[in-house]
């Protein structure tokens, strides 16, 4: 009982972690910024710059800037 | 950056229990990849064990968020370069011509007889000579009509020709500042030395009085910095620095820029029914010129995200 009680009290509190963690990934990510979750890996962005590419009917077109999320896991 | 304290921070809890809670996440997280299933975590992404490590596949949202900076910027199409045209079948029959030299495969390609040669190039030759002694006239012409008092007589390029960009009356450029706004080396963020050589050309042609009908060229001399507003009838390229759902903001931004000294613009785009408006600075005749720029200035004076745009 006392057992249960307080796995029921700690559910939330797990959520609000989880949550929390998801905001700061966020926030990390998109000032740029690298994150480490410890145990799990890291996550930061990488810039791919605009770049011309070209299309199959002739001439070319201008692909914008992009920023891709990587994530090294733990090893 | 420590996570344990972050979120204990964010949660007002103690570290060691943010701590612990977080270890308990990603425990659950590597342990359901390793049994094979996807593991989510909710508004980041999901998590699959590939190998002995794991695969990470961000949610679209936080995909969106991280490219905010270039929301809504669709690829542009660049129009392909006009062929030209091969000469073909053109020779008289029974004349002695050469084939045309794009009709050969590089490999058999052998140089034109001499007298095929000297017959293409004298069109040319004559052309330059006659544009030399055209020149050569006129300058003489130029020194013997002018006088030491005429030139401040003479009236200005703006008043006998087509009126220079500063003419262009405020109200019907866009979110310019008129051009008597020039800017003075103290009121920037720029060296005194930069300001300097980007005010030195206006400063000059105002010192001496005179003015160059040559210099009435439609593009400023400076295409990134100066008073001169964005004429975006001269089309051309820009770089955008920012894009904006909301225009009063995006205006925010191009006052922002211009007061470091930038030439700016706001450049409304429909998108998916909203409209997107794009700050952009400089006005380039030529999209090298205008990417030469970008790429010697992202990161310093510009923002890392910044990328030309077709005006």
């Amino acid at each position: 009982m006392v057992k249960d009680t307080l796995i029921m009290s700690r559910k939330p509190l797990q959520e609000q972690v989880e949550q929390a963690l998801a905001e700061i990934v966020r926030e990390a990510l998109a000032t740029q910024q690298t994150v480490q979750v410890p145990g799990l890996g890291v996550f930061r962005i990488e810039r791919r710059p605009a770049r011309r590419r070209p299309v199959k009917e002739g001439g070319a077109e201008f692909i914008p800037p992009r920023n891709e999320i990587l994530f090294t896991p733990r090893t | 950056m420590d996570l344990g304290h972050e979120i204990a921070q964010r949660l007002r809890c103690s570290p060691e229990t943010a701590a612990a809670l977080l270890e308990e996440i990603v425990r659950d997280i590597r342990r359901k990849a390793t049994q094979g299933e996807t593991a989510r975590l909710r508004n980041i992404g999901a998590f699959e064990a590939r190998g002995e490590g794991l695969i990470f596949e961000p949610d679209a949202g936080l995909a969106e968020i991280v490219n905010a900076p270039f929301a809504g910027l669709p690829a542009i199409p660049l129009a392909a370069p006009a062929p030209i045209p091969r000469k073909t079948d053109e020779a008289p029959q029974g004349g002695r011509s050469a084939p045309a030299r794009g009709d050969l495969p590089s490999a058999r390609r052998k140089p034109l007889p001499t007298r095929a040669r000297s017959r293409a190039r004298a069109p040319w030759i004559i052309g330059i000579g006659l544009a030399i002694v055209a020149a050569g006239a006129w300058l003489l012409l130029a020194n013997r009509m002018e006088s030491p008092g005429a030139q401040s007589e003479r009236p200005s390029a703006s008043a006998t020709s087509a009126p220079a960009p500063q003419d262009t009356p405020a109200s019907s450029l866009q979110d310019t500042a008129p051009a008597s706004t020039a800017l003075s080396p103290a009121e920037t963020d720029q060296p005194a030395s930069e300001a300097k050589a980007r005010i030195a050309p206006d400063t000059l042609a105002a010192a001496t009085g005179t003015t160059d009908p040559l210099a009435a060229r439609p593009y400023a001399d400076d295409p990134l910095r100066g008073a001169e507003p964005i004429d975006r009838a001269l089309g051309g390229y820009t770089i955008v620095v920012a894009s904006e759902t909301n225009e009063q903001r995006a205006r925010g931004w191009a006052e922002g820029w211009r007061k470091q000294g930038f030439r700016t613009t706001v450049l409304p785009h429909a998108q998916d029914g909203a409209t997107l408006y794009r700050v952009g600075v400089g006005q380039f005749a030529l999209l090298e010129e205008a990417a030469r720029v970008r790429d010697a200035l992202m990161g310093n004076a510009l923002p890392q995200g910044a990328w030309v745009l077709r005006i």
